[in-house]
């Protein structure tokens, strides 16, 4: 009778073992435009209490927003295998394994060639059956949670730019236009500034800045002339690397501003500043005399 | 309440001390170690000094004084008739503002002026009256060599005007007056646990008039003397 009691305490213990799924992916959130058709995408998967599965587990993408319970060859486009797992290598004790697939091979590629000018999300779905309370694969599903993959090969608006006139500076701020995905998609902005050119001819224009981050979106463009007209233009970048054309050019003139130290020789200051010689002499001799002072201090 | 204590305090220590009674022997006092953090409000004297024809510090700043914190370490070495030691203290201010366009108007750049004095004085601090009459009153003047490190900034770095680099070091003289109030006689009883517990002889809170000379001696440089108040709270142990 204690046999049976124990028995029937430790076979559902082990069929309804908690099981989870976790499917993480190089670089996410995935996104590329056309020249990352010819990519792979790579990650891998990791599982705990998989010794309980009953059936394959299977990683796969979809066009759809939800993952079902398994891929379907059905669905329209139909989802794309990417990976299975035999449940006798789950049971064995494999909890983790990589996988790979060409991102042009994703569902949605079926209808729209790689280079075409889309945006579309397809997502990557894992699934793994539990065997079940009587013993039989008739357990709990464990999906993991989806994984966006996305194609945008539309860039995004260009830059709103605005341009304050510094000494021999100009301070660029740049701002996303646009509405919905157009704000949140941008990542990064480039600018470009140039001398305005006399008679209409073409700007030559030079980059300033790198790409800066959207989250801090300001440069100062340096070592200009003061009295001198630039232009300055900027791009937006978004998460799959798609430019912006260039926003319409601002132009801007730095000019000549007085701080304290200006102020100070304009009202006749004889003091030539910085840390001379001498000053440098002095200092060393404080210190010294400091260090004596130290010294005194702790024997007394 | 504090201020009935006090009164009581005077009341009674007074008149012994107004009297000519000898005074009681003074117990024997350790060397001791002082520490003083204080603010105060300081504005130089950038005007005055040779062939200035106006003061740079009100034209870019007003007149409104730099906020100036400051870090005070006093150390005795004789404790005979009152507190006589060393001390050393470190400061900074900084002032900024709108930098102007040539018409006088405000311009998106900020200028600022910043000065780091740095200060080695003898200190006499007449506790006579704390220790021997219970009077919570420490009078007490310092004197020393100041040397105080300046740099000015405009649009993020330090500015530089005809090739001349707004920064620099002056050296001068500084000087200072000041009234401390023991806070003993607030709470003897804490008092007392401090001192035994902590190694805290006593509180202060006090307020001291500056008079620095900081102009390389009476260079003709830029002239960072000013005369100002500083307030703050001080620990004796």
């Amino acid at each position: 009778m204690r046999f049976l009691l124990a028995a029937l305490v430790l076979l559902p213990a082990s069929g309804f073992a908690q099981t989870t799924l976790t499917l993480t992916v190089s670089g996410n959130p995935v996104a590329k435009n056309a020249s990352g058709c010819a990519d792979r995408v790579a990650g891998n998967w990791l599982g705990s209490g998989l010794t309980g599965a009953c059936n394959s587990l299977q990683i796969w993408v979809t066009a759809s927003t939800t993952c079902t319970d398994a891929p379907s060859a059905t669905a329209s486009p139909p989802d794309v295998v990417v990976q299975t797992v035999q449940s006798g290598a789950l049971v064995a004790g494999t909890t983790t394994g990589t996988f790979s697939f060409a991102f042009n091979t994703m569902p949605s590629f079926t209808s729209n060639a790689c280079g075409t000018d889309v945006d579309f999300t397809n997502y990557l779905c894992a699934s793994v059956t539990s065997t079940g309370a009587t013993g039989s694969c008739d357990g709990t599903l464990t999906k993991a949670s989806s994984v966006s993959i996305r194609y945008d090969n539309l860039p995004p608006p260009p830059p709103a730019v605005s341009v304050i006139p510094l000494d021999s500076k100009l301070s660029v701020g740049l701002a996303a236009t646009g509405t919905g995905t157009d704000l949140t998609d941008v990542q990064f902005f480039n600018v470009q500034f140039a001398v305005a050119p006399s008679g209409g001819g073409t700007p030559d224009w030079i980059g300033a800045g790198g790409d800066i981050s959207s989250s801090n979106a300001s440069v100062t463009i340096n070592n200009l002339v003061n009295g001198t007209t630039y232009l300055v233009r900027g791009f937006s970048k978004d998460e799959a690397g798609n430019l912006s054309d260039p926003s319409d050019p601002v132009s801007a003139e730095p000019v000549q501003t007085f701080g304290f130290w200006s102020n100070y020789i304009d009202d006749g200051g004889q003091d030539s500043g910085g840390c001379t010689a001498a000053g440098g002499a002095s200092s060393g001799l404080a210190l010294a005399a400091l260090a004596v002072l130290a010294l005194l201090w702790r024997r007394g | 309440m504090s201020r009935a204590l006090l009164v009581a305090t005077l009341a009674v220590g007074l008149p012994a001390f107004a009297q000519g009674e000898p005074p009681p022997k003074p117990p024997p006092l350790p060397n001791t170690t002082i520490i003083e953090l204080k603010l105060g409000f300081y504005q130089p004297k950038t005007g005055s000094a040779p062939g200035m024809t106006e003061d740079p510090y009100v034209q870019t700043f007003g007149n409104s004084a730099m906020l100036l914190g400051e870090l005070e370490v006093d150390r005795s070495f004789w404790r005979g008739y009152g507190y006589l030691g060393i001390g050393f203290s470190i400061a900074y201010a900084e002032k900024y503002a709108k930098a102007t366009l040539a018409d006088g108007s405000p311009s998106a750049e900020a200028t600022g002026l910043m000065v780091f004095p740095i200060q080695v004085m003898a200190v006499y601090r007449y506790d006579v009256l704390a220790t021997r009459y219970h009077i919570p009153f420490v009078p007490y003047i310092e004197a020393g060599l100041v040397i105080e490190p300046w740099w000015t900034r405009k649009g993020g770095s330090v500015e530089v005007v005809n090739g001349k680099t707004g920064s620099g070091v002056k050296w001068g003289l500084g000087s200072t007056i000041g009234l401390a109030l023991q806070m003993d006689f607030l709470d003897p009883k804490y008092a007392r646990e401090a001192r035994e517990d902590s190694g805290i002889y006593h509180f202060y809170l006090f307020g001291e008039f500056n008079v620095n000379w900081v102009n390389n001696f009476g260079g003709n440089g830029l002239n960072l003397s000013s005369n100002f108040w500083t307030f703050g709270l001080a620990f004796e142990f």
